[in-house]
């Protein structure tokens, strides 16, 4: 058996430049592999951090039930006592209120629907991007009660312009008709299409006023140190929110108040698998070729060793052990390449607009508000190409294998 | 011979005493007729307050508000009261309503989507109040029985079914009628499966004005997810009949602070 093992190195390095090209071919395949899981990766977070900072936070609490029909009446009443409730679990970072009223804006003579969103002056820079992700203007200031942040989108529908008023009427929790007249601070962009074409954010006083809320609250946002970590914490939120005798109320992660989002990378995911498996067919084809060519330039070779008593299954064997030999170095290669490929596109990402005009556009429109997309690179993803690569190696070897077990000497040895 | 004498005169005693309710249809209708022109007139105006208790609210929700009608062709409303809404006023001339805000200055027509909306927040909806269908026209009537309890006595009970040309949202309407006066004392709402929606009960019979009619009104819907919820209507200081001026069913009336 070790004359088998040390005739296939041997054989892998008898002709450097031929395998060279082979190992080449595996490790692009593992590098692709490699860089295409990291970016993508990146670019699934970034689009959930996009919206979790820009509205939803990592989880929310809100009274059981209001999710499926934001009813005005379904509230976290009391807000301030589970506000610190929450903020003794441990990695909590940051908690604020949310208001969310479904109203009617008004500008001139033009009219929009629009989600009013109350929020907190103070708390909102802890728990959302959206005090830093002002266009124009300013984010209305804690003192400030009359204020409104309009979404950019819905701000050029309405011909808005700074210090103007608007408009807005809709329904209280109690039924009474809300009017209410209020001046346009500043233009928000959060880069998702979706909300700045209905935002309107409210000071929280003001939403919970002209929607007859007193002091309640739809939803708590709760920020953690990462969206991956929300699952854990949703337990721990519900023990708490328990202990407070608050049985009412639920902590619901991201994934749960925005089932849109997943649903959105589930589908971008799919695509993407399938992109990634037909480039991982083509590489394969690539390393078949260069093993195919490989078993043809040496046909004559293992005519001669057949005719000097070679059996079959050996010829096959070193064949197998020949591609091994090449993969490991491949593969090494490879992930060193991917890794420093992940890490380039990690520290200083990748700008999207690089792909076209109107791409930032077309992303915006699904809710992907990021120029440029950061890698993100993890330990799964360094097993998960290495063993695909070595898969798709030993798949390529089997065809010659396979073939060098029905040679003819004769044949082989007239081939050329 | 004698037994079969006895049997025709018992059968024509019971002839006559059908004909005696000959058509208990049009006695219906007469009965609601009487009804509908009892609670409308031919002009009405009211002070109105409003109470809408719903279990989620911490306190009922109070309005206080003026009422000009015509028929069912016009009506006019203001809030007085509570302060944040007062000023507010709806007009309705036919089926369109209108609605102004004084806070924004705006006049807004009620898109007809929002008709089976509530009504700031109360057990009625736009419908009730815009709908132009009126009892006597577009339903047709039928005595389905009586009953008697203590206090109301005999008590008439009249089935409604609208017509089939009618453009109304019920299926079919109950009165309760008392015999002794005439009074109204509660309508069963039910949709066109045949479910009870909402109940109005006609309460406080007082004279005001010079009519005779119930003074509070209470509706209380049905339907388990709305299950605490009442509206009440209380009407005082009712003048009927007096001619009103047409400039009060103006789109310019909206805007006058009254």
């Amino acid at each position: 058996m070790s004359l088998m093992l040390k005739m296939s190195w041997r054989n892998v390095w008898r002709n450097k430049r031929r395998s060279i090209i082979t190992m080449a071919a595996i490790a692009f395949c593992t590098m692709l592999a490699l860089f295409m899981l990291a970016y993508m990766r990146g670019a699934y977070g970034a689009m959930i951090d996009a919206l979790v900072q820009a509205n939803i936070g990592h989880l929310q609490v809100q009274k059981e039930g209001y999710l499926a029909d934001r009813k005005l009446n379904d509230v976290v009443r009391n807000p301030q006592e589970v506000i610190d409730a929450i903020a003794m679990v441990p990695e909590v970072k940051a908690v604020g209120p949310r208001v969310q009223i479904p109203l009617l804006v008004f500008s001139g003579n033009r009219t929009a629907f629009a989600i009013g969103l109350g929020v907190d002056a103070e708390r909102e820079p802890s728990i959302s991007n959206l005090p830093h992700s002002i266009r124009e203007g300013e984010f209305f200031a804690v003192d400030d009660n009359d204020g409104v942040v309009v979404g950019t989108l819905l701000a050029k529908n309405l011909q808005l312009k700074i210090g103007s008023e608007l408009d807005i009427t809709g329904q209280s929790a109690m039924g009474s008709i809300i009017q209410d007249r209020l001046i346009v601070r500043g233009f928000v962009r959060t880069g998702i299409n979706d909300l700045d074409r209905n935002f309107v954010i409210i000071p929280l006083a003001r939403a919970q006023e002209m929607a007859a809320l007193g002091d309640s609250v739809h939803a708590l946002n709760v920020m953690t140190t990462s969206w991956e970590h929300v699952w854990t914490m949703q337990g721990e939120i519900n023990q708490a929110l328990k202990k407070l005798g608050r049985e009412e109320l639920v902590a619901l992660t991201w994934s749960e108040v925005s089932p849109g989002i997943k649903q959105a990378i589930q589908i971008d995911a799919g695509s993407g698998w399938i992109f990634f498996c037909i480039l991982l067919v083509i590489v394969g084809f690539g390393i078949l070729n260069t093993l195919v060519m490989a078993f043809l330039e040496r046909m004559r070779e293992y005519g001669v060793m057949l005719a000097l008593g070679m059996t079959p299954g050996r010829g096959r064997t070193m064949i197998l052990y020949e591609s091994v030999f090449m993969a490991f170095p491949g593969i090494v290669a490879g992930i060193g390449l991917g890794m420093f490929f992940a890490w380039l596109a990690a520290t200083y990402g990748i700008d999207i607009r690089w792909f076209g005009e109107g791409v930032e556009e077309m992303m915006a429109e699904f809710g992907f508000p990021m120029v440029i997309i950061y890698a993100k690179l993890e330990i799964w993803m360094i097993a998960l190409s290495a063993s695909l690569s070595f898969g798709i190696t030993l798949l390529a070897a089997l065809y010659p294998a396979r073939k060098v077990s029905h040679i003819e000497p004769i044949d082989a040895l007239r081939f050329y | 011979m004698k037994k079969s004498i006895a049997v025709a005169v018992a059968l024509i005693i019971a002839a006559f005493t059908f004909s005696a309710f000959a058509d208990p249809q049009s006695e219906a209708e007469k009965i609601i007729r009487q009804v509908d022109d009892l609670m409308r007139g031919k002009t009405q105006y009211a002070k109105i307050k409003m109470t809408v208790n719903n279990p989620d609210w911490p306190t009922p929700y109070i309005y206080n508000m003026e009422s000009w009608s015509e028929g069912t062709e016009k009506a006019f409303i203001r809030i007085l009261s509570p302060a944040k809404d007062s000023g507010i006023t709806f007009l309705k001339i036919g089926t369109e309503m209108w609605q102004y805000l004084p806070k924004i200055d705006r006049v807004m027509k009620i898109p007809p989507s929002m008709m089976l909306g509530s009504w700031m927040g109360s057990d009625f909806t736009n419908d009730d109040l815009v709908k132009e269908s009126s009892i006597v026209d577009d339903y047709t009537a039928a005595l389905t029985g009586t009953e008697t309890d203590g206090v109301n006595g005999e008590i008439i009970i009249i089935e409604l079914k609208p017509r089939p040309e009618a453009a109304v949202v019920w299926g079919k309407l109950v009165y309760k009628i008392r015999q002794r006066d005439m009074m109204p004392l509660s309508v069963d709402f039910y949709d066109e499966d045949s479910i009870a929606i909402r109940r109005m009960l006609y309460e406080k019979v007082k004279t005001s004005g010079g009519r005779t009619i119930p003074t509070v009104m209470r509706i209380v819907p049905l339907e388990e997810d709305k299950k605490g919820r009442e509206t009440v209507l209380e009407m005082t200081d009712l003048i009927w009949d007096k001619s009103i001026k047409p400039s009060v069913f103006s789109k310019r009336n909206l805007k006058n602070a009254g």
